[in-house]
Protein backbone atom coordinates (compact mmCIF):
# COMPACT_ATOMS: atom_id res chain seq x y z
CA UNK A 1 0.00 0.00 0.00
CA UNK A 2 1.52 3.35 -0.84
CA UNK A 3 1.68 6.07 1.89
CA UNK A 4 -0.19 9.32 1.00
CA UNK A 5 0.36 12.75 2.30
CA UNK A 6 -2.63 13.87 4.33
CA UNK A 7 -3.06 17.76 5.37
CA UNK A 8 -5.37 17.65 8.77
CA UNK A 9 -8.09 20.84 10.05
CA UNK A 10 -8.67 19.73 13.02
CA UNK A 11 -9.21 22.25 16.07
CA UNK A 12 -9.92 19.38 18.54
CA UNK A 13 -6.51 18.88 19.77
CA UNK A 14 -7.42 15.74 21.86
CA UNK A 15 -8.39 14.41 18.90
CA UNK A 16 -5.69 14.79 16.66
CA UNK A 17 -2.98 11.79 17.96
CA UNK A 18 -5.70 8.94 17.82
CA UNK A 19 -6.97 10.62 14.31
CA UNK A 20 -3.05 9.96 12.97
CA UNK A 21 -3.00 6.39 13.91
CA UNK A 22 -6.56 5.91 12.30
CA UNK A 23 -4.85 8.17 9.06
CA UNK A 24 -1.88 5.74 9.41
CA UNK A 25 -3.83 2.89 9.17
CA UNK A 26 -5.44 3.60 5.95
CA UNK A 27 -2.59 4.30 4.33
CA UNK A 28 -2.15 8.21 5.21
CA UNK A 29 0.42 10.41 6.53
CA UNK A 30 0.12 13.68 8.29
CA UNK A 31 2.10 16.10 7.16
CA UNK A 32 0.50 19.05 8.49
CA UNK A 33 -2.25 19.98 10.70
CA UNK A 34 -4.14 23.33 11.07
CA UNK A 35 -7.29 24.62 13.25
CA UNK A 36 -8.98 26.67 10.28
CA UNK A 37 -8.77 26.49 6.36
CA UNK A 38 -5.35 28.38 5.48
CA UNK A 39 -5.40 28.23 1.36
CA UNK A 40 -1.50 28.98 1.30
CA UNK A 41 -0.52 26.35 3.83
CA UNK A 42 -2.67 24.03 2.00
CA UNK A 43 -1.43 24.75 -1.27
CA UNK A 44 2.80 24.83 0.18
CA UNK A 45 2.12 21.01 1.26
CA UNK A 46 0.15 19.88 -2.12
CA UNK A 47 -0.73 16.73 -0.38
CA UNK A 48 -2.55 14.03 -2.00
CA UNK A 49 -5.71 13.94 0.70
CA UNK A 50 -7.25 16.83 3.02
CA UNK A 51 -9.10 15.44 6.30
CA UNK A 52 -11.49 18.19 7.36
CA UNK A 53 -13.79 18.02 10.06
CA UNK A 54 -16.97 19.73 9.51
CA UNK A 55 -18.15 20.45 12.92
CA UNK A 56 -15.76 23.63 13.45
CA UNK A 57 -17.40 25.80 10.78
CA UNK A 58 -19.86 27.86 11.45
CA UNK A 59 -21.19 28.52 8.29
CA UNK A 60 -21.37 24.58 7.95
CA UNK A 61 -19.67 22.11 6.23
CA UNK A 62 -20.71 22.88 2.44
CA UNK A 63 -18.72 26.18 2.69
CA UNK A 64 -15.85 24.94 4.08
CA UNK A 65 -15.39 22.63 1.31
CA UNK A 66 -15.92 24.96 -1.58
CA UNK A 67 -13.84 27.31 0.24
CA UNK A 68 -10.86 24.15 0.01
CA UNK A 69 -11.89 23.16 -3.43
CA UNK A 70 -11.15 26.78 -4.34
CA UNK A 71 -7.41 25.85 -3.10
CA UNK A 72 -7.38 22.71 -4.40
CA UNK A 73 -8.88 20.72 -7.50
CA UNK A 74 -6.21 17.78 -7.02
CA UNK A 75 -6.46 16.57 -3.52
CA UNK A 76 -9.10 14.02 -2.01
CA UNK A 77 -10.89 15.91 0.04
CA UNK A 78 -12.65 13.91 3.20
CA UNK A 79 -14.90 15.35 5.16
CA UNK A 80 -15.20 14.18 8.70
CA UNK A 81 -18.96 14.83 10.63
CA UNK A 82 -20.65 14.25 13.27
CA UNK A 83 -24.23 14.87 10.94
CA UNK A 84 -25.76 11.72 9.69
CA UNK A 85 -27.66 13.72 7.69
CA UNK A 86 -27.85 12.28 4.05
CA UNK A 87 -29.32 15.45 3.08
CA UNK A 88 -26.12 17.25 4.63
CA UNK A 89 -23.88 14.74 3.36
CA UNK A 90 -25.28 15.20 -0.48
CA UNK A 91 -24.59 19.28 0.45
CA UNK A 92 -21.24 17.93 1.13
CA UNK A 93 -20.11 15.64 -1.74
CA UNK A 94 -21.81 18.83 -3.70
CA UNK A 95 -19.92 21.06 -2.27
CA UNK A 96 -16.49 18.86 -3.22
CA UNK A 97 -15.95 16.00 -0.82
CA UNK A 98 -14.72 12.90 -2.26
CA UNK A 99 -16.00 11.28 1.19
CA UNK A 100 -18.01 12.63 4.06
CA UNK A 101 -17.38 9.87 6.95
CA UNK A 102 -19.33 9.89 10.05
CA UNK A 103 -18.05 10.12 14.10
CA UNK A 104 -20.47 8.05 14.92
CA UNK A 105 -18.91 4.95 13.22
CA UNK A 106 -15.75 3.26 15.44
CA UNK A 107 -12.34 2.94 14.10
CA UNK A 108 -12.57 0.30 11.95
CA UNK A 109 -14.92 1.81 10.31
CA UNK A 110 -13.79 4.92 9.40
CA UNK A 111 -10.39 2.95 8.43
CA UNK A 112 -12.61 1.01 5.98
CA UNK A 113 -14.48 4.28 4.76
CA UNK A 114 -11.15 6.00 4.34
CA UNK A 115 -9.88 3.04 2.44
CA UNK A 116 -12.38 3.10 -0.13
CA UNK A 117 -12.66 7.17 -0.52
CA UNK A 118 -8.77 7.20 -1.45
CA UNK A 119 -9.49 3.86 -4.03
CA UNK A 120 -11.79 6.09 -6.27
CA UNK A 121 -10.26 9.32 -5.45
CA UNK A 122 -8.35 10.47 -9.01
CA UNK A 123 -5.93 12.71 -7.29
CA UNK A 124 -4.72 9.33 -4.63
CA UNK A 125 -4.67 6.76 -7.48
CA UNK B 1 4.35 5.64 49.03
CA UNK B 2 1.00 6.94 48.86
CA UNK B 3 -0.74 6.15 45.48
CA UNK B 4 -2.82 8.88 44.18
CA UNK B 5 -6.09 8.13 44.09
CA UNK B 6 -7.70 7.10 40.82
CA UNK B 7 -10.25 9.50 39.01
CA UNK B 8 -13.14 7.51 37.32
CA UNK B 9 -14.62 8.96 34.32
CA UNK B 10 -17.45 8.82 32.29
CA UNK B 11 -17.82 9.88 28.91
CA UNK B 12 -21.21 10.74 27.47
CA UNK B 13 -20.25 11.18 23.79
CA UNK B 14 -22.18 9.49 21.12
CA UNK B 15 -19.59 10.29 18.38
CA UNK B 16 -17.54 6.88 18.79
CA UNK B 17 -13.66 7.56 17.00
CA UNK B 18 -14.37 10.42 19.52
CA UNK B 19 -14.95 9.00 22.33
CA UNK B 20 -12.64 6.40 21.44
CA UNK B 21 -10.04 9.46 21.01
CA UNK B 22 -10.73 10.94 24.69
CA UNK B 23 -10.10 7.70 26.02
CA UNK B 24 -6.72 7.12 23.97
CA UNK B 25 -5.96 10.74 25.71
CA UNK B 26 -7.13 10.37 29.40
CA UNK B 27 -5.44 7.00 29.94
CA UNK B 28 -2.51 8.52 29.38
CA UNK B 29 -2.58 9.75 32.76
CA UNK B 30 -1.64 6.64 35.09
CA UNK B 31 -4.50 8.17 37.19
CA UNK B 32 -7.22 8.53 35.59
CA UNK B 33 -9.20 4.99 34.44
CA UNK B 34 -12.27 5.78 32.03
CA UNK B 35 -14.83 3.75 33.43
CA UNK B 36 -17.43 3.81 30.61
CA UNK B 37 -19.02 6.03 27.68
CA UNK B 38 -22.36 6.25 26.47
CA UNK B 39 -24.56 8.40 23.65
CA UNK B 40 -26.98 8.77 26.32
CA UNK B 41 -26.92 11.04 29.25
CA UNK B 42 -29.88 9.19 30.44
CA UNK B 43 -28.01 5.60 30.71
CA UNK B 44 -28.58 3.65 33.40
CA UNK B 45 -24.84 2.73 33.33
CA UNK B 46 -24.13 6.22 34.75
CA UNK B 47 -25.95 5.47 38.05
CA UNK B 48 -24.33 2.25 38.19
CA UNK B 49 -21.12 2.99 37.85
CA UNK B 50 -20.86 6.47 39.94
CA UNK B 51 -18.23 8.02 38.34
CA UNK B 52 -16.28 10.90 39.49
CA UNK B 53 -16.16 12.87 36.73
CA UNK B 54 -18.43 12.99 33.66
CA UNK B 55 -17.60 14.26 30.31
CA UNK B 56 -20.35 15.49 28.26
CA UNK B 57 -20.34 16.14 24.73
CA UNK B 58 -23.38 18.32 24.52
CA UNK B 59 -22.74 19.21 20.72
CA UNK B 60 -23.75 16.04 19.87
CA UNK B 61 -25.93 14.24 22.25
CA UNK B 62 -29.84 14.38 21.37
CA UNK B 63 -31.42 16.42 24.50
CA UNK B 64 -30.40 20.25 24.91
CA UNK B 65 -27.85 21.26 27.67
CA UNK B 66 -30.25 21.76 30.35
CA UNK B 67 -31.96 18.61 29.89
CA UNK B 68 -28.72 16.19 29.33
CA UNK B 69 -26.76 17.90 32.63
CA UNK B 70 -29.60 17.40 35.20
CA UNK B 71 -30.10 13.83 33.10
CA UNK B 72 -26.42 12.86 34.52
CA UNK B 73 -27.26 14.51 37.80
CA UNK B 74 -30.11 12.57 38.67
CA UNK B 75 -28.22 9.46 37.92
CA UNK B 76 -25.20 10.30 39.85
CA UNK B 77 -25.09 13.14 42.07
CA UNK B 78 -22.25 13.13 43.14
CA UNK B 79 -20.36 13.02 39.82
CA UNK B 80 -19.24 16.64 38.92
CA UNK B 81 -19.92 17.24 35.23
CA UNK B 82 -17.70 18.93 32.75
CA UNK B 83 -19.52 20.06 29.49
CA UNK B 84 -17.62 19.78 26.51
CA UNK B 85 -18.73 21.97 23.47
CA UNK B 86 -16.95 23.21 19.98
CA UNK B 87 -18.62 26.44 20.65
CA UNK B 88 -17.00 29.67 21.95
CA UNK B 89 -19.70 31.78 22.59
CA UNK B 90 -20.20 33.02 26.16
CA UNK B 91 -24.21 32.06 25.88
CA UNK B 92 -23.11 28.44 25.40
CA UNK B 93 -20.81 28.54 28.20
CA UNK B 94 -23.45 30.62 30.43
CA UNK B 95 -25.96 28.18 29.78
CA UNK B 96 -23.57 25.26 30.90
CA UNK B 97 -22.56 26.64 34.17
CA UNK B 98 -26.23 28.44 34.92
CA UNK B 99 -27.55 24.45 34.39
CA UNK B 100 -25.04 23.50 37.36
CA UNK B 101 -22.52 22.06 34.84
CA UNK B 102 -19.05 22.00 36.87
CA UNK B 103 -16.90 22.84 33.92
CA UNK B 104 -17.03 24.37 30.81
CA UNK B 105 -14.17 22.49 28.38
CA UNK B 106 -14.16 24.05 24.57
CA UNK B 107 -13.26 21.02 22.25
CA UNK B 108 -9.81 23.03 21.11
CA UNK B 109 -8.74 22.57 24.81
CA UNK B 110 -5.01 21.08 24.88
CA UNK B 111 -4.61 17.12 25.95
CA UNK B 112 -2.41 18.35 29.11
CA UNK B 113 -5.10 20.90 29.98
CA UNK B 114 -7.63 18.03 29.69
CA UNK B 115 -5.70 16.03 32.03
CA UNK B 116 -5.58 19.16 34.54
CA UNK B 117 -9.12 19.68 34.30
CA UNK B 118 -10.02 16.43 35.11
CA UNK B 119 -7.85 15.98 38.91
CA UNK B 120 -9.06 19.89 39.13
CA UNK B 121 -13.07 19.05 38.73
CA UNK B 122 -12.36 16.06 40.74
CA UNK B 123 -10.79 17.70 43.46
CA UNK B 124 -13.41 20.18 44.16
CA UNK B 125 -12.93 23.11 42.15
CA UNK B 126 -14.89 24.44 38.56
CA UNK B 127 -13.47 25.08 35.25
CA UNK B 128 -14.41 27.95 32.98
CA UNK B 129 -12.35 28.25 29.69
CA UNK B 130 -9.96 31.06 30.07
CA UNK B 131 -10.71 32.66 26.83
CA UNK B 132 -14.52 32.53 26.97
CA UNK B 133 -14.78 33.12 30.31
CA UNK B 134 -12.55 36.44 29.56
CA UNK B 135 -14.63 37.35 26.75
CA UNK B 136 -17.65 37.39 28.68
CA UNK B 137 -16.33 39.97 31.64
CA UNK B 138 -14.70 42.02 29.04
CA UNK B 139 -18.09 42.48 27.45
CA UNK B 140 -19.32 42.98 30.74
CA UNK B 141 -16.70 45.85 31.70
CA UNK B 142 -17.66 47.50 29.06
CA UNK B 143 -21.36 47.51 29.77
CA UNK B 144 -20.28 49.33 33.00
CA UNK B 145 -22.05 46.97 35.33
CA UNK B 146 -20.39 46.24 38.39
CA UNK B 147 -21.22 44.03 40.83
CA UNK B 148 -22.50 44.72 44.42
CA UNK B 149 -20.01 42.71 45.76
CA UNK B 150 -16.61 43.57 43.57
CA UNK B 151 -14.95 46.19 43.31
CA UNK B 152 -14.13 48.02 40.00
CA UNK B 153 -10.59 47.10 40.76
CA UNK B 154 -11.34 43.69 41.57
CA UNK B 155 -13.82 43.40 38.69
CA UNK B 156 -10.19 44.29 36.92
CA UNK B 157 -8.58 41.65 38.41
CA UNK B 158 -11.62 38.93 38.18
CA UNK B 159 -11.27 39.03 34.16
CA UNK B 160 -7.37 38.96 33.98
CA UNK B 161 -7.30 35.56 36.11
CA UNK B 162 -10.36 34.21 34.07
CA UNK B 163 -7.66 35.62 31.12
CA UNK B 164 -5.31 33.37 32.71
CA UNK B 165 -2.47 36.18 34.13
CA UNK B 166 -0.52 35.59 37.03
CA UNK B 167 -0.43 37.79 39.97
CA UNK B 168 2.94 38.72 38.91
CA UNK B 169 2.04 39.37 35.36
CA UNK B 170 -1.69 41.18 36.31
CA UNK B 171 1.05 43.33 38.87
CA UNK B 172 2.49 44.21 35.61
CA UNK B 173 -0.63 45.11 33.63
CA UNK B 174 -2.19 47.55 36.55
CA UNK B 175 1.12 48.84 37.33
CA UNK B 176 0.83 47.50 40.94
CA UNK B 177 2.96 45.15 43.21
CA UNK B 178 2.63 41.25 43.53
CA UNK B 179 1.33 41.69 46.63
CA UNK B 180 -1.25 44.34 46.51
CA UNK B 181 -2.56 41.86 43.92
CA UNK B 182 -2.29 38.95 46.39
CA UNK B 183 -4.55 40.85 48.55
CA UNK B 184 -6.83 41.93 45.82
CA UNK B 185 -7.43 38.09 45.09
CA UNK B 186 -7.29 37.26 48.51
CA UNK B 187 -10.96 39.96 48.55
CA UNK B 188 -12.17 38.20 45.94
CA UNK B 189 -11.79 34.87 46.87
CA UNK B 190 -13.69 35.44 50.00
CA UNK B 191 -16.22 37.33 48.26
CA UNK B 192 -16.72 34.85 45.87
CA UNK B 193 -16.66 32.42 48.40
CA UNK B 194 -14.50 29.99 46.32
CA UNK B 195 -10.74 28.30 46.88
CA UNK B 196 -8.89 28.43 44.14
CA UNK B 197 -8.76 31.53 40.94
CA UNK B 198 -10.19 28.65 38.66
CA UNK B 199 -13.22 29.10 40.47
CA UNK B 200 -13.47 32.70 40.27
CA UNK B 201 -14.78 33.02 36.80
CA UNK B 202 -17.12 30.58 37.51
CA UNK B 203 -18.99 31.84 40.45
CA UNK B 204 -18.93 35.16 38.47
CA UNK B 205 -20.84 34.25 35.56
CA UNK B 206 -23.08 31.49 37.55
CA UNK B 207 -24.11 34.36 39.94
CA UNK B 208 -25.01 36.55 36.89
CA UNK B 209 -22.46 39.07 37.36
CA UNK B 210 -21.09 38.77 33.85
CA UNK B 211 -23.90 38.09 30.86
Amino acid sequence: MAILSAYVIEPQVVFLAYLRQILAEAGLTVVATSNQIDGKDIAAHDPAAIFVDLDFFDRGGPNALCKIRQVTRSAAVIAFSGSDDPTYAASCYISGADAVISKRDGEESVVSSLRQALAVAPSAN
Amino acid sequence: MVRPKTVRVYLVEPQKVVSDAMRHVLEQDATIEVVGTTGDPRSGEIGELRPDVIFLDTDAVALDVEEAIAACERSSPQSRVCVVSAHHRPRAMQRALAAKADAYVAKDTSPATFLEIVHLVANGDSYADPRIAGAMLRRRSTRSRESNELSSRELEIVRLIADGLSNREIGRRLMLSEKTVKNHVSHILAKLKVNARSGVAVYAIRSGLVN
